[in-house]
């Protein structure tokens, strides 16, 4: 679904993404990992053409989106929950879902949508009508993913979704994300909750420094002590990125 | 009674000639953060085509000039976002800025030196405009309460644009953060032009009242309208909506106060005893009456 190679990203004189080749199949959960500054946020950016590449192509369905805009490369079906949730703050929860379906045009669709949205998080049903700024940090992200799945993507790419969560909310997101996936959805997750991360994905790409360092089955990182340590530095029995 | 409700009327169109022009700035800056110095082009624009469509089209009746006018400060602000802001969109807020004062000297000189527009040309107006109505034994000028329906009109249309269409939510949205809403499928250019086609049809309408009450064009005629506006826009807090629909109001009113109050003597410096004024105020709130930077329309409290 997904090909990425060789793609670099620089802002300026600092090289933030290095050459990194990763692909994403159909219907995959895939985590992509690394410490601050890795280069995480930056290459998902420049998938999506909010930042320019300096060097390498992107494919989406065989369709290189490598110079294609962003609204472009949203409408052929790859979006981004960004980092930090972005919602739209001066509006109401329902507003932010109904700029989440923008490009669509069919209204019964799109009224659909917003119920089953609404059904999957009670809470925004709740507040449907709140300025969404007044939402709480998990509420927000609640919004933010369900604003992205309004364009019906059929690949999401989640930008640390479970930043700044209680554990009790990173649990309820991690589970939506096997929920999406069930329905046919293919899923590209930046994470540093790295155990919670591969729990849930099939395969892995670590980064660091702007370089891709590993990629693999999520099930042989998570089996070896030694790979956690050397790549994630999370050691034996460590939880959720706490340093081992 | 009269005297004092033809000042209110007074106010309240001087003041939404300022509001509409000082909601054009704010919106375009709110949007992608451009301080368009040649807002007052688009004015000028406008009288001119009127002028040319006075003079080489003759048209039966005067009232033909206001639709061509304010589709002409549309066609203008559009042009100029195509031709000159789309180049310098993602570069700095300076040289959007300087570009803006391109845009105004060339289009100011085009007037003066291919028109050869040195002195004013006159233009008119449909007679019913300098006319008076009275209404329950007040007389009222037909261009003030226009005026002042007009401005109440085009206010109504905006809120209810950017409360409940998807360009108006996207350009609410995108005043505070373009990239996530083109991250939603909206295309970037879409949201700038209709900021561009607002802010046009906004100076469109103020063009027409300005050359109903002038009955003349030059090419300097947008300056001293626009200045204005810029005052209120600054006095609101710039780039919130309501702040430049009340520093318009506000400037309005407080002009024809000092109009009232000042002796004959010293009358001519009304502008100067505004800006002091508004100075005074800055002082106290130097963020302007709803500053908050990027702030857009209908915010709470
Ligand atoms: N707009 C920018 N301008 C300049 N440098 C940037 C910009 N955005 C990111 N960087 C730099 O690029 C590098 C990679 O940043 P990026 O945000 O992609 O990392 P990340 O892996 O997402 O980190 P985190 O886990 O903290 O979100 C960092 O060194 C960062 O300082
Ligand atoms: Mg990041």
């Amino acid at each position: 679904m997904l090909v990425v190679d060789r793609l670099s990203v620089a802002y300026g004189s600092i090289k933030a993404v290095r050459e990194v080749s990763l692909r994403v199949e159909k219907g995959e959960i895939v985590a992509l990992l690394g410490p601050n500054g890795a280069g995480k946020t930056s290459l998902i950016s420049a998938i999506v053409g909010l930042v320019p590449s300096a060097g390498g192509k992107v494919e989406l369905d065989g369709t290189d989106i490598s110079r294609k805009r962003t609204e472009d490369i949203v409408r052929l079906g790859a979006t981004v929950t960004p980092e930090g949730r972005k919602i739209f703050g001066d509006l109401t929860v329902g507003q932010n879902l109904r700029l989440g379906a923008a490009v669509r045009r069919d209204r019964d669709g799109i009224a659909a949508d917003i119920e089953q949205m609404l059904t999957m998080f009670p809470i925004l049903r709740e507040r449907f009508a709140s300025r969404a700024q007044t939402l709480s940090g998990g509420e927000q992200q609640q919004l933010a993913i369900a604003r992205s799945m309004m364009s019906r993507p059929k690949l999401l790419m989640l930008d640390e979704p479970s930043l700044g969560l209680a554990p009790r909310l990173v649990e309820q997101i991690f589970g939506l994300i096997t929920e999406l996936r069930a329905k046919g959805l293919t899923l590209l997750v930046v994470e540093q909750n790295a155990y919670d991360a591969l729990a849930l994905a099939d395969r892995a790409y670590i980064m660091n420094s702007g370089r891709l360092q590993f990629s693999g089955r999520s099930e042989d990182l998570l089996a070896s002590d030694d790979l956690m340590e050397h790549y994630l530095g999370t050691g034996t029995g460590g939880h959720a990125g706490a340093p081992g | 009674m009269d005297y004092v409700i033809q000042q209110v009327l007074n106010a309240a169109s001087i003041g939404g000639e300022y509001a509409l022009l000082a909601l054009g700035l704010a919106i375009v800056f709110s949007v992608m953060g451009l301080v368009n110095f040649a807002h007052g082009e688009i004015i000028t624009i406008a009288g001119f085509t009127m002028y040319a469509l006075f003079i080489f089209a003759s048209p039966t009746s005067a009232w033909w000039l206001l639709p061509i006018g304010i589709a002409a400060a549309i066609a203008a602000a559009v042009t100029f976002e195509r031709v000159a802001f789309r180049p310098v969109r993602n570069a700095p807020a300076t040289t959007g800025l300087l570009t803006a004062f391109g845009v105004s000297i060339v289009v100011k000189n085009f007037f003066v030196s291919v028109v050869g527009a040195t002195r004013p040309r006159a233009v008119p107006t449909p007679d019913w405009l300098g006319s008076q109505i009275v209404i329950g034994g007040v007389h009222i000028q037909t261009l003030q309460l226009l005026e002042a329906a007009v401005t109440a009109i085009a206010l109504i249309a905006l809120l209810a644009l950017l409360r409940g269409t998807n360009i108006g939510l996207a350009m609410r949205a995108a005043a505070k953060d373009f990239n996530t809403v083109r991250l939603m499928g909206i295309r970037a250019n879409q949201v700038v032009l209709a900021a561009f086609v607002i802010s046009g049809l906004l100076a469109g309408l103020a063009a027409v009242f300005i050359m109903a009450r002038r009955g003349a064009v030059d090419p300097f005629m947008g300056f001293s309208p626009v200045l204005k506006a810029f005052v209120a826009a600054v006095l609101g807090g710039f780039g919130s909506l309501t702040g430049a629909v009340v520093g318009g109001l506000a400037l309005g009113v407080a002009e024809v106060l000092f109009q009232i109050v000042l002796p004959d003597k010293i009358a001519g410096y009304r502008d100067a005893f505004v800006f002091l004024l508004v100075g005074a105020v800055l002082i106290l709130r130097p963020q302007g009456l709803f500053g908050r930077k990027y702030q857009f329309g209908d915010k709470e409290g």
